[in-house]
């Protein structure tokens, strides 16, 4: 029968002890709702599970006079319901919501669901127009890299196999408002067919500094950079807004959660009804 | 009936709460035994292919295996109406996921991994997915022994073809009330295979004793059926078997008839004394199991200048999949029911089921209803709207009424049921004709869809119970229509509780069946049990309370029909007696006693009903009864990305009476979300490049969760009499889901022009047809 070694460390130092020695079939367990699920259906087939939930400081949303940290086993609910993620980031607080169910997001959390590196995370979008940091432990020490530069492909990440990330660091923005759209076939518990954030991260209409992430539509999802940099020249009118929609950087494929047509329509009504709301106020 | 009722019409709690609620009650995983062995199924992998070879050697030879067999070891058949399927696939194998072998093992991991040493050859043969492509004359044949296959007397399989049975209906001249048409209309429909999708999958325990009797603790509908379809599968008595039917999480027609119950047993048969106990996995139930028929609809309707439907062809070809021991009923089903609730003089209808390579189509709440309702509701609506006709207006003027003749001529009387009613009610509680207000970008309205349905089952279907009176003046309730959370324990209870005249809280409801112990019942079907199993019951109780009588006659000495039972009292006059001092007799003060235990007994088969004559469909009673119904959906849909709120759905069936309130509201809200379900976003997609279901897990396929329940729903009931209903009630288990899609459909072309004939109603299919209409936001 097959055996499974549960390590369960309490400490940064003694996962940095157990990390020295990982091999590449053992997982790293946060929520467990992307990995059980794996684990069920063969895809991965672990001899060790690593829990880093019960390192305290892992649990900690922490806010500094200049970011906000997450920390890796902190819970989506936890997220969502963050006063201040809800006022600085409400992009990241509703991507957050929306993944799941209340059971789900009760065990899940934001680092898992970056590291799971889905094309369809909800929290991803949120974390690409905030220019997240993702903060990388490894047996030698700590690291930041982009959010960016983290994503490699579809559920690929840069970590090597004996890092982990520790937490997710927010620069504190200033003068943003920020929101998130998800369409799905169900109102609840459903994967996205596509969604969308959008932030404005300063009150000019004039020269909006906008910043657009489109997900579910791409291998990788990225920044509407095209998109962004006709908005700050052009403006925010219906009719950029419009045309700004034609630059986003989709390339959806056709699967049962929709056709490539229908996402790509759904992503430029998502986008142009979040960048005018954002736009009005 | 001017009686008070103490119980039946009276608002009752579930008898079941209190064990369901707190985990008291015990589903077929929870039962444990010591020593218990673990069964897993070998599944084809191939959509159509014959079997070469299968190797079960070195599966045996893994320690811990105690048994492994395939259909050399058990060739035997299965099918209720029409039996057509080998327990494991013989010669060959016709969907992928049927069963080819099965192991029991001491551990469920030793199991799955004897199954991965099992290795079976197969010679792919060419797959059909298309009913239609099936049907015609040179269409490679799935089962070419059709012609050799047993089926019951009311199925038509057509010999050396794909198609199992073949229901029509010729009634008057269509051809010629066609030529007098004022206008014809014709069109096509088509609905998807879907899944049941119950909370608790399946699941069978079986124990060969070593004296060689079986036991079987099963979660499923029928415990009888299992019983029987077993005894004859295996070729042993009915005495050989024992059903023990413990809490069903759910059926919906998925679990009648039997399903993994011979695999169950004829592993254990192989390992004499152990229990064998076979659990479903989720992705083995969505599509090893049993799913609803996907089916192709035309519809062509004659009106006059009226708006009279004068003439109608109904065209059903069903994809039964790749058997169809009881989707044949379906087809007949939807034969007698051709045009649905209307009047109609003049009809040509087929309904044909066809063999494809899909997995297997069954019995499904509705029971082919739901599809054909979803083609009929819409044909209504679009010569309504043809003739300019409001859709309420139009409907009253076409539905059946007391004089009207249904598609096989049966005559419908004042007693059957009234489908005017049922509209109007409807109407008026969803506020119909007045205009809804929809959310900037968005548009709204109110759809309306009827629904007919009767009891699908063998004439002589039969229901029978026991009531065992006890020393407190209580009593015990017995009978084997099974809870499958439609509350029928509660139901049963009442209606003992009224014929008995004592109260609810005296009745022990005996509701879970033991085939040796308990009285006999067909199948928890057909939204049958209220009106077949309530009979029985009330016959019983009332045999029971006939028999307390005459010794109370004796004791007041008078005549035993003079004499009342109230509250628990027996009344002659101003004389009394307490009912406990005659359950077991009645003793005098000297102490001699007349009388004894009482034990009443009943039974109901319902009487007169004909099978249709297989040329014309020809029946002046084909069923036991008819329920009409009526339900309205107010929808609005998002402009710009097609999806849809469901903000209100009201409907009004007429069930004769209703036994318990609370039940009858949850029958219609259960039966609304899940009509959502099939409605807006449920079908089960096949490959048809390899016959893979593509979505076999809630990951892809998606049922309604509390968050897309519509915002409120309200019902209300008709009580026309049925004559031979206990306390007049008649079915409505089924009916509540069956007119939500077209409803749904409906209401999104009065609100967007847009009308979609293929379900399910997905925002992707609303979006693009707004698109084609310019009405996109
Ligand atoms: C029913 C259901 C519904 C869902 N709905 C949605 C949805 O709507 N939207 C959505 O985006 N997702 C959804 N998911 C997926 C999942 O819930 C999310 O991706 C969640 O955020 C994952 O977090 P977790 O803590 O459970 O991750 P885990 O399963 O614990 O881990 C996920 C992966 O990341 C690795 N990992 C976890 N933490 C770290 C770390 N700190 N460092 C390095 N590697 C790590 C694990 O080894 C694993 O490979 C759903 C899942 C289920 C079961």
């Amino acid at each position: 029968m097959p055996t499974l070694n549960y390590l369960c460390p309490t400490t940064s130092s003694e996962l940095k002890k157990i990390l020295k020695k990982k091999k590449t079939d053992s997982f790293i367990l946060a929520g467990g709702t992307d990995l059980l699920v794996k684990i069920r259906h063969n895809v991965v087939k672990p001899k060790e599970i690593i829990d880093i939930k019960k390192i305290k400081k892992f649990n900690e949303i922490k806010l500094t006079k200049t970011q906000l940290n997450i920390g890796c086993a902190a819970t989506l609910n936890e997220i969502a319901e963050n006063k201040t993620i809800k006022e600085k980031f409400p992009a990241i607080a509703d991507g957050s919501l929306s993944i799941g169910s209340t059971q789900i997001r009760n065990r899940g959390t934001l680092v898992g669901n970056l590291c799971n590196s889905s094309p369809v995370a909800d929290t991803v979008p949120g974390l690409l127009i905030y220019d997240a940091k993702i903060k990388i432990l490894s047996p030698t020490g700590t690291k930041t890299v982009s959010i960016h530069d983290f994503i490699t492909g579809v559920g690929k990440n840069i970590l090597k196999k004996n890092e982990i990330v520790e937490s997710v660091i927010l620069p504190l923005p200033k003068n943003t408002k920020s929101a998130f759209l998800k369409n799905a076939r169900r109102k609840a518990l459903d994967l996205s067919s596509v969604n969308v954030a959008v932030g404005l991260f300063n009150k000019s209409k004039k020269n909006p500094d906008i910043r657009i992430a489109v997900g579910a539509c791409a291998p990788i999802t990225k920044r509407a950079q095209k998109a962004e940099k006709f908005l700050k020249k052009n403006g925010l009118t219906d009719e950029t807004i419009k045309k700004a929609a034609k630059m986003l950087p989709i390339s959806p494929i056709s699967d049962l959660r929709g056709s490539k047509e229908f996402r790509n329509k759904i992503a430029h009504r998502l986008f142009i009804k979040l960048a005018t709301q954002l736009g009005e106020v | 009936m001017n009686k008070k009722f103490t119980s039946v019409g009276v608002k009752t709690k579930r008898v079941d709460a209190k064990a369901k609620v707190t985990g008291a009650a015990q589903y077929v995983d929870d039962i444990q035994f010591p020593g218990t062995l673990y069964a897993k199924v070998f599944r084809s992998t191939e959509p159509h292919a014959e079997i070469v070879s299968i190797d079960l050697e070195k599966a045996k030879k893994l320690p811990g295996v105690k048994a492994v067999i395939c259909g050399k070891d058990f060739p035997y058949h299965t099918g209720l109406y029409h039996v057509d399927q080998y327990m494991f696939a013989m010669e060959k194998v016709r969907y992928v996921g049927e069963p080819v072998a099965a192991v029991a093992a001491t551990s469920l991991e030793i199991a799955e991994k004897a199954l991965k040493l099992i290795k079976v050859k197969y010679k792919k043969l060419k797959a059909n997915y298309d009913p239609i492509k099936g049907m015609k004359k040179d269409a490679p044949l799935i089962h070419p022994d059709l012609h050799k296959y047993f089926s019951v007397p009311s199925i038509n399989p057509k010999p050396h073809s794909n198609i199992p049975n073949h229901f029509k209906i010729r009634k008057g001249d269509p051809a010629k009330a066609f030529k007098k048409a004022h206008k014809i209309i014709e069109n096509r429909f088509k609905v998807p295979q879907i899944q049941h999708v119950p909370l608790e999958t399946h699941g069978a325990i079986a124990k060969t004793d070593l004296s060689g009797k079986i036991t079987v603790w099963s979660s499923c509908q029928s415990p009888f059926t299992v019983r029987y379809l077993l005894a004859h599968c295996f070729k042993k008595q009915l005495k050989d078997f024992r059903i023990i039917a413990p809490f069903v999480g759910g059926g919906f027609g998925c679990k009648a008839g039997v399903n993994i119950e011979p695999i169950t047993v004829a592993l254990s048969m192989k390992c004499l004394g152990k229990p064998v106990k076979l659990i479903l996995t989720r992705e083995e139930e969505m599509y090893t199991i049993v799913v609803r028929q996907a089916c192709h609809i035309r519809i062509k309707s004659g009106v006059d200048k009226n708006g009279k439907i004068i003439a109608q062809e109904n065209e059903y070809i069903w994809d039964c999949g790749a058997y169809a021991g009881y989707g044949v009923n379906i087809v007949r089903a939807a034969g007698y029911s051709i045009c649905g609730a209307y009047n109609i003089p003049n009809i040509k209808g087929d309904s044909i089921g066809v063999y494809t390579n899909r997995p297997v189509g069954s019995a499904f709440r509705g029971f082919g209803m739901s599809e054909i309702h979803w083609a009929i509701e819409q044909q209504m609506d679009m010569i309504a709207i043809e003739m300019g006709i409001d859709a309420v207006e139009f409907r009253k003027l076409n539905t059946l009424k007391p004089g009207s003749t249904t598609a096989t001529c049966q005559v419908v009387t004042k007693h059957t049921g009234n489908m005017i009613a049922c509209i109007e009610e409807t109407a008026k509680n969803i506020g119909w004709g007045k205009k809804k207000k929809a959310g900037k970008n968005n548009y709204r309205a109110v759809g309306i869809a009827l629904a007919q349905k009767a009891p699908a089952m063998p004439n002589n279907a039969t229901s029978a119970a026991v009531v065992k009176l006890n020393e407190f003046g209580g009593a015990e309730v017995l009978f084997s229509g099974m809870e499958i959370g439609q509350g029928v324990m509660t139901a049963m209870g009442q209606i003992a509780a009224e014929t008995l005249g004592i109260s609810m809280d005296k009745v022990n409801v005996v509701g879970l069946p033991d085939t040796d112990y308990s009285p006999y019942e067909w199948q928890t079907v057909a939204s049958r049990i209220t009106f077949s199993c309530g009979n029985a019951v009330k016959n019983a109780a009332q045999d029971a309370i006939d028999q307390v009588k005459k010794i109370a006659a004796k004791v007041f000495e008078c005549k035993a029909k003079d004499i009342v039972v109230q509250d628990g009292i027996i009344k002659y006059g101003k004389k009394t007696l307490p009912l406990e001092q005659v359950c077991m007799g009645y003793q005098y003060e000297d102490g001699h006693t007349i009388g004894g235990a009482i034990i009443g007994r009943g039974h109901f088969t319902a009487k007169d009903c004909i099978n249709c004559d297989p040329k014309t469909g020809y029946s002046p009673k084909p069923v036991a009864n008819w329920t009409y119904g009526a339900q309205a959906v107010d929808v609005e849909v998002n402009g710009e990305t097609g999806e849809l709120t469901i903000h209100n759905v009201s409907c009004t069936y007429d069930i004769g009476k209703v036994i318990n309130p609370q039940g009858a509201d949850g029958q219609a809200y259960g039966g609304i979300v899940q009509g959502m379900g099939a409605g807006i976003m449920e079908a089960l997609v096949v490959d048809e490049k390899t016959g893979n279901v593509m979505n076999p897990s809630f990951v892809d396929y998606k049922v309604p969760t509390i968050k897309d329940m519509p915002l409120s729903m309200t019902s209300s009931f008709i009580e026309t009499q049925q004559l031979d209903g206990p306390y007049g009630a008649r079915g409505v288990g089924e009916h509540t889901m069956i007119p939500t899609p077209a409803a749904i459909a409906n209401a999104v072309y009065y609100a967007t022009g847009v009308r979609i004939q293929e379900l399910p109603v997905t925002a992707e299919k609303v979006l693009k047809g707004l698109e084609e209409l310019g009405k996109n936001k």
